[in-house]
């Protein structure tokens, strides 16, 4: 064995941890333990946007801002904050 | 033994994650290697990191799993792709040398002769981290974590005879470099 080859060969490999399948499966998404927002609290959600399109709609908007901002709030204010997590996680790593 | 496209069905039928687990068991050395072959012997704990991410990404998309290639190919690609970008991360982070160590001198060797070795090892660590990515995977794969060519091969996607050739161009350029230190 050379040089190189004595030296290319260190330090010792590290060995993966005993755990680790059970590290990954403890990571592992449960759908059971994080249920989806009820039906209320959607409900919630879609009142709450409406009413604050509502508070909008009485600022002096041109017709088409009101027209663009609507459908853009309903989305924004109805889509869970877990989502929105999820989806902009990525661009903000 | 099932083989992964059974146990991977099972797994899209049933959503039983000791299915998962017995996955995981077959391929988390393999994906820790390659973590490890890319960010070096000083990002252990991120090689395991990453090995983490992949199982995670491979459980939410193995639905989406086309077949296109073999289970394994896939699952090393992404352990591939995960750990060059966190190897983008990680040299910001750390100097990428100094926190590795050759293993014990030999109980009789002299305090010089214990330097005298550190000093060439830190060398020889600096010359890999010079060399193209994909060599220095090469190199550390082979050398350091001892897989064989076949091995190689089937964790990269590179052909056996290729293997070979890209691990004596390396040996050449390290073997150029550390004549020139």
């Amino acid at each position: 064995m050379s040089d190189l080859d004595r030296y290319l060969a260190e330090p010792k490999p590290p060995a993966l941890s005993a755990q680790f399948s059970q590290r990954v499966a403890a990571r592992l998404p449960r759908s059971a333990a994080a249920p989806r927002s009820s039906a209320l609290v959607r409900a919630y959600w879609v009142v709450f946007a409406l009413f604050v399109i509502w508070q909008l709609a009485s600022l002096p908007l041109p017709r088409w801002a009101a027209f663009a901002l609507t459908p853009i709030l309903l989305v924004a204010l109805t889509t869970p904050f877990r989502s929105w997590v999820r989806l902009l996680a990525p661009m903000l790593r | 033994m099932s083989s992964d496209s059974d146990l991977v069905a099972r797994f899209r039928e049933t959503r039983d994650e000791e299915l998962f687990r017995q996955f995981v068991e077959r391929h988390q050395q393999r994906v820790f290697h390659v973590a490890l072959s890319v960010l070096g012997p000083a990002y252990s704990g991120d090689a395991e990191e990453v090995a983490q991410e992949v199982f995670l990404q491979a459980y939410l998309q193995l639905d989406g799993f086309r077949g296109d290639s073999a289970l394994s190919s896939w699952l090393y690609r992404i352990a591939w792709n995960r750990a060059v970008d966190r190897r983008r991360l990680a040299r910001f982070r750390h100097p990428h040398v100094a926190e590795t160590e050759p293993g014990a001198a030999s109980p009789d060797a002299s305090p010089l002769a214990e330097v005298l070795d550190r000093e060439r090892f830190a060398r020889v660590q600096a010359a890999v981290e010079t060399l193209p990515e994909v060599y220095r995977t090469l190199v550390r794969l082979h050398y350091w974590l001892g897989c064989p060519l076949l091995e190689i091969q089937e964790i990269t996607g590179i052909p056996e005879g290729t293997v070979k050739s890209y691990l004596a161009r390396a040996r050449k350029r390290l073997e150029r470099r550390l004549a020139n230190v």
